[in-house]
Formats: structure tokens, C-alpha cells, sequence
């Protein structure tokens, strides 16, 4: 007993302040790309066509990154012409709709808080059912880790639980393969209302890696209606973190300052 | 007299047409030789050999020689199984029948695998996942328990059906391939921009295991090699990878057993093995590390010496945060002589990784068919008797402190010199195996490339393939809650075996 | 007559049966209600002709229980069986069944008004006689010809030992006549016997007329012949005759051969408690309805035996004789109460089986949604039988347990060590009974139907519906009117000489200086008044409820096999006990490739049957060989048989003078 009590003392204590400091995140990370239409005046074709997800696209003269569909690797930082596409530590990524992670160099359209009614019910409680629709096991691993002491979920409300029965809403991950289409339709079908639907990763927004295979549907929209996209392959835990926050509504936006509530 | 099987080494990419086609017996029999003699199938696969034929391909390895050896037949509409004879084959021939329709005639379990579309247009229809008939122990008495595919954790999708009386578990059946997304039928005609990402993510947990596999095969197709450092750096990341994900499991296997006090330094202590990963390249999964060619990011001294320090305070967290397990009386309770599966199953069934370890079957890649850094850095091989939980998570506690002090030497000696060398042509009708310890186990990759160099087939085992038979034994004469513990300790991919 | 005026003739007299029966017991009922309450007995009534009195019969008090509740649930019974036996094909038909019913209830009324040995032997046998050939009302399967020979030849050795008993008292009157054979008589004889000649008679008595009664080891015949039986006549078996049993039990050891020993408590107690506790734990291994049902009857007959135990042990102590009537009183409501919800739970039975056709449980589920009415009243009667407030169950079995727990403060040595155990042991039982009740209701009613015949089960049409909501409804009032009851019933002990010292001082609350006070009206009142509030209050509100499915982890659909079976849900307790059940299962693992790929398996769980083996099959071998034997001698030439019989003559005389 008392070499349990001394080894707690060693091991310390280790919860992240977040979001009342910001987090310490790798030097490495590639987070949210920021575009400098500028640099894409002329010859960016090659740089388009080496995106494996196709994420890339010109519209109306326009670069246009769609985050849902991309896979953060990196590629197109190294083939576009020198900073047409720059990732950055940032790690704040999700959003409400599906158009807002489409980026033409706008600021992008962070997730506000749910409304109204639901905000009423769920903005101080949050108990989620994870179901994953195909996914590689990353995401999942990434969401357990939010349930562990440096991130500790609990201490917002939310929760991961074993039945959706006791849920307020379903975090997909995956693709949503065609084996598991009736399950994840169950599940949704299984949750009280109201609901909401939270989507992790590139493959549970779009199909990731797997866009176009007859084997999967193409992620979480597909099949039902999604509340959250959270993007990324797979996101960091303090991107997931910061995206479920903000569907609290425990981090307001104020236009460019970012208030703590 | 017939052609023996082609002996090859690992990662060594040999014509396609040294590879002998042998009758019905002759193939039968060079198996069942080979295993009787200590060898165990790596890799047992179909390839369409054109005028409706299929050529099967078979991997053995010799773990003793380190030597794997290639053979092949050619079959059309059914031939004789193996499976009775040699238990090993019994899911890759399954597996055959699922994608081409060739039966294996008197495969004492021909269920569907993953319940996929066939990879031929005429072939076997694809079966409805979870209707499938699944195995009943008769008599009033017995009930059913079905678990999934929805877990209750945050786990990837399964369905497990126990065969119960009261709380003992008579016969449990896995049935899997909720995760099937294409994997295999994509991976042919490459390789393309979509294949590294593939290659990274058909089992997320695994990234570095199976991206060194892929990598080697390319560089062995291309007759070159990557440059000592970029060697040096994928060691170090498959081995952050294998520290990452065995702090995960003690940790889980603490918290299955309700020992907190574990599960909470490993839940965070398995975070910072993570972001020892980012670290080098950015992804915490090690996304975007490692290319063909050598590795996309260096590790210069500056952040070496960072690495180090971090990596020294956590092996002194971990030790202590393990080494409470053992000293705990409940906790080894639950775990001894829990979930045991002996050493001639394990043997029979051709077990890899750490499954077999703690089953006293000391079989392991880095150091029976090394590659990389491996060759010349030598990891010792972990092993444990019992084959019971306890050994499962012993043998990870000891794996640890071995990969802690290869990545520190690795660190401490980074050869100098670029981590990116480009490749040549890979060089066509070739087939090449390449067999990497990735951290769950043996991870395999057989490529066979057409005559324009590019993949006629490429064929994936993960080493949960091998090792899901294993649960399903170990559950039997078991309480159904243990299930949870035995599940953990073997902690099999979904998305590998499903592909 | 053509079939339909054979068939309505049938009808007719079935009915008209039942209708005589009912008027009888309504007349036997409240005259065993008159006389507990100490008024005298209405002038036309049983043991009453006109105003002459039949000789050798009378009712007293301790009688009067037993009428009364016979009566509770005769009337019932004769509701349900009508529809019961038209239901029924093959065996005894409908009329003749029905002509031998109200033989056996006057048989049984004759028993329990006998005040003369002959008369209580004479209707003995014809109790049996006619139990037995009802019991053959489906005479053509052989498992109940098999039932019903066990039943006759041990309730036969039974009343042999029996009629030894009551000839061993009887033997102190220099004549054997029609009066010297009269109660009175025989108390006199009976106060003036000899220590050991009273031990005899005691243990003989117990064992010989409580093999009636089922006690534990003598109740192998039980879960043979109540299954064996239609439902109603089991419904009559368990609710009343084993009560004769104890009655006879009670009359001839208690008050006719008082003043009772010390020790023959202790026995009642120790004969109690073992039944209790074995009864109930074999109870929980069955999955046969109707056999579990049975063992549950050996458990409450220990029960009842408790309390007369312990009242016959207290009453000899000082101080404590307000304990004493409360034991023997709850003793004696236990009585009722047991046969009011066994009879409900086997008419439920006989419901469920006439629509299943199958006793197994295994075989049953989700009956409650086809079968409204009589799940909810097995319910009712589960709850009961648990001892659940406020029910008639918890109000004799919570009374015993008080007069249990004030013996600790006994003088006398041997009651003060043994209360914890008995306590202990009773609470044990009571505990364990619900356990088997859950699985006993949980397994059929809830759930998904795991046979074709439960998928396609039906109600009952509206008679038997009616019989087991009165006895649903008896179980509540009894319950409710309990602390009245009790004290009715402590008036039984008149003639075992115990008197009532109990009063209480409402007839809805039970109190007393050593015991705690409690009032299962008030329970009631307080638990409806709160529904009633909730109610009111929740009426309308805006929560929707929606139906859904079952959540089976996302798959298609969940099946009847996914749920728990009978003998899962007994596992853990099978495993506590397993040196007691010794159970074993036979495995086998079959074709495939073992031990990995197994394509045929098959297990079938068994317990070792304990009285059967150890005690039984050895005495039926040793009758067996022992006949052989003789049988050798059977058959000895004309010379030797004559020369036998003259020596057995010349003996008799000789003893004779």
C-alpha cells in the first residue's frame, strides 16, 4: 500500500489545463493548412493531383482544401509551390457544417455551441456512444486516450458509456463500411432524442483513404445526420477535445480573441 | 522427382517463375513436411493464373534457419485441404474460398471470413454478416451471450457468440469483417498515391509495422536500399510504436482487473510514447514517416537529445507503474493461469508475436528474419511459459524495457548521412515476401508485380490473422467475465484481419 | 344420445358438481370460521345434523383451520375446473372426476372433524383411496401410474406406523370398542403413559402420519404424484391434504398423547427446519413447473412444523408464553396461507400447461404477454409464497421469524443456543425461495417464447381466470387482515393446550412486548396511497414513450436463444451447495477436428438425488431380496404350509390366554 501511495507521488500529477492554457503540442504537428492564394497564381496542377483524397480542387480560380476530405500527409506542402499550402500547429479544426471545412483561404468557421433546446439539455452533460464504422483503430485510440488523466473528459460532462440507451448522442469513426451500415443505423436508431451525431476523422466525414471504394459508404453522412466534423487522420486528442468543447459551448468564439467560458 | 519449394531470404524479391507449380500432393506434402519439420505458413493466398484458373501461392518460414521458401499450385474449382492436417492454414483457406469460390474440399470449418464481396466477378456470392450460422452446443441448459459488433468501449467492431452454461464459456465463435473496406482489391495495380496511405492505415495502431513492410518490398522490387540512418530511425519508430502500444495494454489490462492506480500512469504514460513519435514526424501514429526510399524526417541532435531525456523519464515511470502489478496479489489473481492457451496449440496453430512469446514459443522477426537495423542491433527475444494472461502481459513489461534500451542506443549512435534515397525501377514478374515484427506480431507482405513492375497482387497478413483462433480457444472452460481480460491481453486488430 | 347431447350432459353434470361443492365449502368454511372466533356453530354445518350431534365427529379449533382453509380454496377450485377438464382429452373423464371430487373433500372434512380414532383412520384411507384414484386421472401414461403406486404404498407404511401409534395409546383401556376409541378417552390414557412408551408413540406418529405431510426424509412420493396429477388435484394435494397430514400429526402427538416432552419440540423443530431448507434447495434445482412447485410444499410444511414446534417447545418454559402462541399461531396461519398461494401458483400452472403442453420451463417464455391474467396472478402468488409484504406470506413467515428471534431470550438452554441457528436457517429459506421464485416467474413470463407451443400459448377463458384473481385477491386480504387472522388462529392451540395469550390491539397491527410491531395494512395503504399519488401528478406529462427494440449491440435481431436459461441462472447457487447436489454433466464433444474445429456438441447437467440413492434404493433392494428370499418359501408343499399355519394358531392362543 504504501509503495502504491509513493509511486502516485512519483508519477505526479498530469491533467492538462486546457482550455484555460493552451496545450503543448509537437513542433511537427500538422494542423490546420492555411492557403496563400497568392502563391497559386499559375501551376498548381501537379500539386493537386498528388492529394491521394482528391482534397484539393480549383473553383473559380480559387484553391480550394477540403479538410473533411483531407488526410493531413503532408503532400501537397511539398509539391505546390513554396507555401501555397502551409500546415500549422494549430489544432483547433472542427465544425458545425460540412461546406464550413471546405478552405479558400477564409478563416474557418469554428464549431459553435449547440442551440436552444439542446444546449439546454446537453451543454452540461454529454454522454456519448462510440461506434466504429470501419475505422483503422487510430481514431478510436485517440478518442480512449481523451478518457485518461492528462486529457480527463470527465471533468467536462462528457463521457463515454456502454449502451446508447444512456447516450445523448454517437461519436462515429470509420467509413462506414457495408458490413457495418445496419449496425451503425441500429445504433442511431437506438439513442433517445434528441440526439446529436459527432464525426471523428477523415474517413467518418468523407471515407478518408477509402473515398470510392464499393465497399464503404463514405462516411457518416451517408447514413445519418452529423452535428460535429472533426477533421483529421487521425485528429490529435486536443483537436477532438477542442471540437467537443465547443459543441458545449464551454469555449466561445469572439470574433479573433477567443474567450474562456 | 518433384521440384523442392524455392528458398529465399526475407525481402528478397526473386522471379515469379522460379517459384515452383506443384501437383496436388506434392504441394500438400511439401507443407506438411516443412511444418512437421518446424516451419509454419506465413502466407497462403490466390492469384488468378487466367483461363479461369487460380494459383495459390504458399509462404513458409523457418524461424531456426531464418529462411522462407516459396511454392505454389495451380487449382481450379476446389482442391484437398490442409487444414486437418496442419491446423495453421485453416483461415487462409477459408479466405481462398471467400475471394475466389475455389472450395478447399473437407475444411472441417468453411465459414465465411469477412463476409466480403468475391475478388472475381464469378465466385462465391458474399454471405449477409451476422446471420451467419453460427456453431451450437446442444442441450436445454446451454444459452447464447452475443457481443456485438457495437462494443461497449471505445473498440473497433466484432461479434463474439459464446456458447454458455451459467457463467462458464463452452465454445466461443468470432466472427469478424465489419471492417472490410477493400484493402487488398485497392493495394492491386499499384502502387499509386493512395497506397502509402493504405499501407498506413489497414491497421491504424500498426502504421510503422506495416509501412516498414511495404517500404522493404518496394526497396527489395527495386533492388535497392534504404540509406543507415532512415534504417536507424524506422527502428527506433517500430519500436516507439511497440512501447506505445504495450504501455496501452498493461495499462487496459490494469483497469480490466480494476487496478487504477496502473491504468492511469499507462493511459498517460502511453501518451508520451506517442508524442515521442509526433515528435520525429508529426503524427502521433507515425503518419508520413516512413517512405519508400528511407524516412521523410530526420532526427537531428538537437532533438535527439531531447528524445533521450524523454524516453529516460518515462522507462522509470513505466517500470514503476508495472511493477506494482506484480506485487499485487488481486491483480495476479485474475491474471494467472486466466485465458491459458498451451504451448502444442500454439504451436499447431502457427500463433506469432507476443501470443506465441508467452507461450515459451520464442518466435520473433527482428531476430529470425531481420531487416533494417535489426541486422545489426540485435533486440533479445522476450519469452514466458505459461501461456496464461499473466505471461501475455509479462512478456509485454519485458519487451519494454528491451525496446527502452534499443531506442536509447539507436539514439545515442544515429549513423550520419541523408534518410532519402530515391529508387530505381522495381523489376517486373518478381515476387518478394517481406516479414516484419510489428508489435502485435509477425507482419507479412507478399508482392507480386506484372510486367510493368506494378502489383498483379499484394497480399497482407497481419499478425492478428494468425491469432484470433487463439482467443477463441482460450475462452473455453472460461468465465464469460474473463472474457474482457483474455480479450485485452491478446489485443488482436479487427481492421487487420478484416483488411 | 347423440354426441352433443352427450357432450352438453357431460357439461351439465361438471357443473353442477362444482355448484354443490361450492355451496358445501361455504357452509364448511364459515362454520371453521365461526369456530375460531369462538361463536358456536351455525346449526346446519358440518359435523351438525339438524341439532343431533354425529357421533365421533365435532369441530374444534385445531380442526377448524384446516376446514377453513379448505374452504378458501375448494371454492376456487371448484370455479376453475370446469374449463380445466374440458380442456383435457384421455385419462378419467370430466363427470366421473368430478363425481370423486366431493367424495374426497367430505374425506377430508371427515378427517379434520373426527373426534374418534376410528372415524380419523376409517376417513384416513378413504382420503387416500380417493386422492389416488384422482391422481390416476391421466392413469393411462405410466410415469403416473408410477406416481401414484409410490404415493399409495407410502402413504399406506406411513399410516400403518400411524394406526400403531394410535393403537399403542389406545392399548391402555381394557376394551377396544367404538368409545374407548372416542378423543376424550384416549386423552385420559394418553396423560398416563410411560416416558418410554410416549417416546414411541411420538416418533411414531411423526413419522408414520407425517409421510402425509412430506417432511423431509420422507417426501419422495411428493414431486412424483403432484405432477402426476391434474392441476387442481395437486392445487388440493399441496393445499390441504398435506395439511391433514399435519394435522393428524398435531392431534394424535400433541393432544393425544400430552403433556408433550420438552424434546419432541426440539424434533418438530430441527424435522421443520431440515424440510425447509432441503426442500427449498431442491426446489431450485427443477425446471419442471409443477415439481418445483411441489418441493416448495415440502418447504412451507417444514415451515408450519417450525412454528408448531417451537410453540410446543416455548409453552413448556416460563415467560415466554405470548412467543409461544404467536409461533403456533403463525404455524397455524401458515397453514392457510401456504395452501391459499399453492393453490393459486398450481391453478396458474395448470393454465400454463394446458396451453403449452409442456411443464419444462426451458420450453416457455414470454407468456406473460400472451397470458395477462395468469401471469400477473403467478405473480401475486410468487410474490407470497417469497414472503413479500403485505402479502399472506410475509405475515405468518415474518411472524415466526419474531417468535424465533424473542426465544433467544429463553430460560431453557438448548432454545436459547439453537434460535440464531433457526433464525438463520429460516431466513436462509425465505431468501432462496424468492431466488427460485424469480426464475420461476422470470423464465416463463418475461422474456421471448423459446418453444413454438409458448409462441402460440392463449389465455385461459374466463372461469379459471375468475378461480386465481380470488385467490390473487385472498392472498392480499389475508395479508392485510393478518394480525386478525393470527389471532383466530392462536385459538387453534386450545386443544393442544396452548393457550392463546395473544391479543392484538387492532386488527391491523401487529405488536407485542418481545416482538416488533408491523401492519401490513398500513404498508399497503402507504404504498397505494404513493402509486395513486405519482399517478395523479405524472398523468399527461410530456415524456413520450417510445417503443424500440431491443438493443442486441447492433445486430439484426435478438433471438430467444440469447437469453438465460433455467439452470444458468440456479448455477451459482448449484455450485455453493455442490457437495449437497453432487451435480455432474455429461459432455460430448462429437465430430470435427478436436479440439479445435468441434462440429457436434452436447451437454445435459444432472444432480445427484440424494434420498433416493442413499436411503430408498437400498430399503427397496433389501425388500426386494429379503421377498425373494421368501419366496422361496412361498410356495412349500400342501403339508408344510398346513403345518405352519397350526403353529402360528397355537401361538396366537397361547399369548391370547
Amino acid at each position: 500500500m504504501l509503495k502504491v501511495f509513493l509511486e502516485r507521488l512519483r508519477q505526479g500529477y498530469r491533467t492538462s489545463a486546457y482550455p484555460l492554457e493552451e496545450p503543448k503540442l509537437p513542433d511537427r504537428l500538422r494542423g490546420l493548412p492555411v492557403i496563400d492564394q497568392a502563391k497559386c497564381a499559375s501551376g498548381c496542377e501537379a500539386g493537386i493531383e498528388s492529394c491521394p483524397t482528391s482534397a484539393l480542387g480549383m473553383k473559380d480560380g480559387k484553391l480550394e482544401l477540403d479538410l473533411g476530405r483531407c488526410l493531413f500527409c503532408g503532400e501537397c506542402e511539398r509539391t505546390l509551390p513554396d507555401g501555397a499550402v502551409r500546415f500549422t500547429p494549430d489544432h483547433k479544426l472542427s465544425a458545425r457544417r460540412r461546406e464550413d471545412l471546405v478552405l479558400r483561404g477564409q478563416e474557418l468557421a469554428l464549431a459553435g455551441a449547440l442551440e436552444g433546446e439542446m444546449h439546454r439539455v446537453l451543454g452540461r452533460s454529454l454522454k456519448l456512444r462510440q461506434v466504429s464504422a470501419g475505422g483503422c483503430n487510430a481514431c478510436e485510440a485517440d478518442v480512449n486516450v481523451l478518457t485518461t488523466i492528462v486529457f480527463d473528459l470527465g471533468r467536462f460532462g462528457i463521457q463515454i458509456v456502454a449502451s446508447p440507451r444512456h447516450a445523448d448522442g454517437i461519436l462515429v469513426t470509420g467509413p462506414v463500411t457495408e458490413n457495418m451500415k445496419l449496425a451503425l443505423e441500429k445504433t442511431y436508431a437506438a439513442v433517445p432524442s434528441p440526439k446529436v451525431v459527432i464525426a471523428v476523422g477523415a474517413c467518418a466525414i468523407s471515407g478518408g483513404p477509402y473515398i470510392g471504394h464499393p465497399e464503404v459508404h463514405g462516411g457518416a453522412p451517408s447514413v445519418v445526420p452529423v452535428d460535429l466534423f472533426i477533421p483529421g487522420c487521425p485528429p490529435h486528442p486536443m483537436t477532438i477535445l477542442d471540437g467537443l468543447l465547443r459543441l458545449m459551448g464551454k469555449i466561445e468564439r469572439k470574433r479573433a480573441a477567443e474567450v474562456v467560458e | 522427382m518433384s521440384p523442392a519449394p524455392l528458398e529465399t531470404r526475407n525481402a528478397q524479391a526473386v522471379p515469379i517463375a522460379d517459384v515452383p507449380d506443384l501437383g496436388d500432393e506434392e504441394f500438400r506434402d511439401a507443407i506438411l513436411t516443412a511444418v512437421s519439420l518446424g516451419s509454419r505458413v506465413s502466407a497462403l493466398f490466390g492469384h488468378p493464373a487466367g483461363e479461369g484458373k487460380l494459383r495459390l501461392f504458399c509462404v513458409l518460414a523457418n524461424d531456426e534457419l531464418g529462411s522462407l521458401a516459396l511454392l505454389s499450385r495451380q487449382v481450379e474449382r476446389r482442391f484437398m485441404s490442409l487444414a486437418n492436417d496442419c491446423p495453421g492454414v485453416h483461415l487462409f483457406e477459408r479466405e481462398i474460398f471467400e475471394q475466389w469460390g475455389v472450395e478447399p474440399h473437407g475444411h472441417p470449418w468453411l465459414k465465411p471470413v469477412r463476409f466480403q464481396p468475391p475478388l472475381v466477378a464469378a465466385g462465391a456470392r458474399a454471405s449477409q454478416i451476422g446471420v451467419a450460422n453460427f456453431f451450437r452446443v446442444e442441450g436445454e441448459e446451454v444459452h447464447e451471450v452475443a457481443v456485438g459488433p457495437v462494443h461497449a468501449g471505445v473498440i473497433e467492431p466484432g461479434h463474439f457468440r459464446f456458447q454458455c452454461h451459467g457463467e462458464d464459456v463452452f465454445h466461443l465463435e468470432i466472427s469478424l469483417g465489419y471492417q472490410h473496406r477493400g484493402v487488398e482489391r485497392a493495394l492491386a495495380g499499384g502502387p499509386d498515391k493512395r497506397t502509402i496511405h493504405y499501407i498506413e492505415t489497414l491497421a491504424g495502431d500498426t502504421t510503422i509495422g506495416h509501412a516498414v513492410a511495404h517500404c522493404e518490398t518496394l526497396e527489395a522490387l527495386a533492388g535497392a536500399e534504404a540509406p543507415a540512418r532512415a534504417h536507424a530511425i524506422r527502428g527506433i519508430a517500430l519500436e516507439l510504436e511497440r512501447l506505445a502500444n504495450h504501455t496501452g495494454d498493461l495499462g487496459a489490462l490494469a483497469n480490466d482487473v480494476g487496478y487504477l492506480p496502473t491504468a492511469s500512469y499507462c493511459g498517460r504514460l502511453r501518451g508520451d510514447f506517442l508524442n515521442m513519435t509526433a515528435a520525429i514526424c508529426g503524427s502521433r501514429f507515425g503518419r508520413g514517416l516512413v517512405r519508400p526510399g528511407g524516412v521523410a524526417f530526420d532526427v537531428e541532435p538537437a532533438r535527439s537529445a531531447e528524445l533521450q531525456g524523454r524516453l529516460a523519464r518515462a522507462m522509470r515511470d513505466i517500470r514503476g507503474a508495472t511493477g506494482l502489478l506484480w506485487e499485487t496479489p488481486s491483480v495476479m489473481a485474475r491474471f494467472e493461469e486466466t485465458g491459458t492457451v498451451t504451448r502444442e496449440t500454439c504451436e499447431k496453430l502457427g500463433f506469432v508475436g507476443v501470443a506465441a512469446r508467452a507461450c515459451g514459443v520464442g518466435r520473433d522477426a527482428r531476430q529470425d528474419f531481420p531487416l533494417g537495423m535489426f541486422r545489426f542491433s540485435q533486440v533479445p527475444v522476450m519469452t514466458w511459459h505459461t501461456g496464461d494472461v499473466f505471461a501475455r502481459a509479462f512478456v509485454r513489461a519485458l519487451e519494454v524495457e528491451s525496446s527502452g534500451k534499443f531506442i536509447d542506443g539507436q539514439l545515442k549512435a544515429l549513423p550520419a548521412g541523408p534518410v532519402l534515397a530515391a529508387l530505381p525501377e522495381r523489376a517486373p514478374d518478381r515476387i518478394v515476401a517481406t516479414l516484419v515484427e510489428g508489435w502485435r506480431g509477425e507482419v507479412c507482405h507478399v508482392a507480386l508485380t506484372d510486367e510493368r513492375g506494378r502489383f498483379s497482387r499484394y497480399k497482407v497478413v497481419d499478425p492478428s490473422f494468425h491469432n484470433w483462433t487463439g482467443l477463441a480457444l482460450a475462452l473455453r472452460g472460461q468465465q464469460i467475465s474473463d472474457f474482457p481480460l483474455c480479450n485485452k491481453s491478446f489485443n488482436l486488430s479487427y481492421c487487420g484481419h478484416d483488411l | 344420445m347423440s354426441a352433443l347431447l352427450r357432450r352438453a350432459w357431460a357439461r351439465g353434470a361438471v357443473v353442477s358438481s362444482a355448484i354443490l361443492q361450492v355451496i358445501a365449502l361455504a357452509v364448511a368454511g364459515t362454520d371453521g370460521a365461526f369456530c375460531l372466533a369462538g361463536y358456536d356453530a351455525p346449526p346446519i354445518g358440518i359435523a351438525h345434523v339438524g341439532a343431533t350431534r354425529i357421533p365421533g365427529m365435532g369441530l374444534d379449533p385445531l380442526g377448524a383451520v384446516v376446514a377453513f382453509a379448505l374452504a378458501l380454496i375448494g371454492i376456487p377450485i371448484a370455479i376453475y375446473t370446469p374449463a380445466y377438464l374440458a380442456g383435457r382429452h384421455g385419462g378419467l373423464s370430466g363427470p366421473v372426476q368430478q363425481a370423486l371430487l366431493p367424495l374426497l373433500l367430505g374425506t377430508i372434512l371427515a378427517v379434520v372433524t373426527a373426534q374418534n380414532a376410528l372415524v380419523l383412520l376409517v376417513g384416513w384411507e378413504l382420503m387416500t383411496a380417493f386422492a389416488t384414484f384422482l391422481v390416476l386421472a391421466d392413469g393411462h401414461q405410466d410415469e403416473v401410474r408410477r406416481a401414484a403406486i409410490l404415493y399409495v404404498v407410502m402413504s399406506h407404511v406411513g399410516t400403518l406406523l400411524g394406526m400403531v401409534a394410535v393403537l399403542i395409546i389406545a392399548s391402555g383401556s381394557p376394551v377396544l370398542s367404538f368409545d374407548s376409541l372416542d378423543f376424550e378417552s384416549l386423552r385420559i390414557l394418553g396423560r398416563d403413559m410411560g416416558a418410554g412408551t410416549r417416546a414411541a408413540v411420538l416418533v411414531l406418529a411423526l413419522v408414520g402420519f407425517g409421510t402425509k405431510a412430506g417432511i423431509v426424509p420422507l417426501h419422495v412420493w411428493l414431486p412424483e404424484a403432484h405432477p402426476a396429477a391434474p392441476s387442481h388435484i395437486s392445487a388440493l394435494l399441496s393445499g390441504v391434504i398435506v395439511k391433514c397430514g399435519i394435522y393428524v400429526v398435531a392431534r394424535v402427538a400433541l393432544d393425544l398423547a400430552r403433556p408433550v416432552p420438552f424434546w419432541f419440540g426440539i424434533v418438530l423443530l430441527g424435522v421443520g427446519l431440515s424440510s425447509a431448507l432441503l426442500g427449498v434447495l431442491y426446489a431450485l434445482m427443477e425446471h419442471d413447473l409443477k415439481r418445483l412447485l411441489a418441493f416448495h410444499t415440502v418447504e412451507n410444511v417444514g415451515i408450519i412444523f417450525m412454528g408448531i414446534g417451537l410453540g410446543v417447545a416455548l409453552s413448556q418454559t416460563r415467560g415466554l408464553e405470548s412467543v409461544a402462541s404467536l409461533a403456533l399461531a403463525a404455524g397455524l396461519f401458515h397453514i392457510i396461507n401456504h395452501a391459499v398461494f399453492k393453490a393459486l401458483l398450481f391453478l396458474c400452472a395448470g393454465s400454463v400447461h394446458a396451453t403449452i403442453h409442456d411443464r419444462n420451463l426451458e420450453e416457455m417464455g414470454g407468456l406473460l404477454r400472451k397470458m395477462p391474467w395468469t401471469g400477473t396472478c403467478f405473480l401475486v402468488g410468487a410474490l407470497a409464497i417469497s414472503g413479500m409484504p403485505p402479502l399472506n406470506g410475509f405475515a405468518s413467515e415474518w411472524s415466526l421469524l419474531q417468535a424465533l428471534i424473542a426465544s433467544a431470550q429463553s430460560s431453557e438452554g438448548w432454545i436459547r443456543r439453537l434460535a440464531p441457528l433457526l433464525v438463520a436457517g429460516l431466513a436462509l429459506t425465505g431468501a432462496l425461495a424468492a431466488a427460485c421464485f424469480v426464475k420461476a416467474f422470470g423464465i416463463p413470463f418475461l422474456g421471448l417464447p423459446r418453444s413454438e407451443h409458448a409462441r402460440h400459448a392463449r389465455e385461459v377463458s374466463l372461469g379459471p381466470r375468475a378461480a386465481q384473481a380470488l385467490l390473487a385477491l385472498a392472498c392480499f386480504v389475508l395479508g392485510v387482515l393478518s394480525p386478525l387472522a393470527l389471532m383466530l388462529c392462536a385459538r387453534g392451540g386450545e386443544p393442544l393446550g396452548i393457550l392463546p395469550y395473544l391479543t392484538f390491539d387492532s386488527p391491523f397491527i401487529i405488536s407485542g412486548s418481545k416482538i416488533a410491531t408491523t401492519s401490513p395494512f398500513v404498508l399497503a395503504a402507504a404504498v397505494t396511497a404513493i402509486s395513486l399519488a405519482v399517478a395523479i401528478a405524472t398523468r399527461g406529462s410530456r415524456a413520450r414513450a417510445r417503443v424500440a427494440e431491443p438493443w442486441v449491440c447492433g445486430l439484426e435481431r435478438v433471438q430467444p436463444r440469447m437469453q438465460y436459461t433455467a439452470s444458468a441462472f440456479t448455477k451459482a447457487i448449484r455450485l455453493v451447495f455442490r457437495n449437497l447436489f453432487r451435480p455432474s454433466r455429461e459432455v460430448e464433444p462429437a465430430e470435427g477436428t478436436p479440439p479445435y474445429y468441434v462440429r457436434r456438441w452436447r451437454t445435459q447437467g444432472m444432480i445427484l438425488p440424494v434420498f433416493e440413492r442413499y436411503l430408498y434404493d437400498p430399503l427397496v433392494s433389501a425388500v426386494r431380496r429379503i421377498a425373494a428370499l421368501m419366496d422361496g418359501w412361498a410356495s412349500p408343499s400342501t403339508e408344510v404350509g398346513l403345518f405352519l399355519t397350526l403353529v402360528a394358531f397355537c401361538v396366537a392362543l397361547w399369548w391370547a390366554l
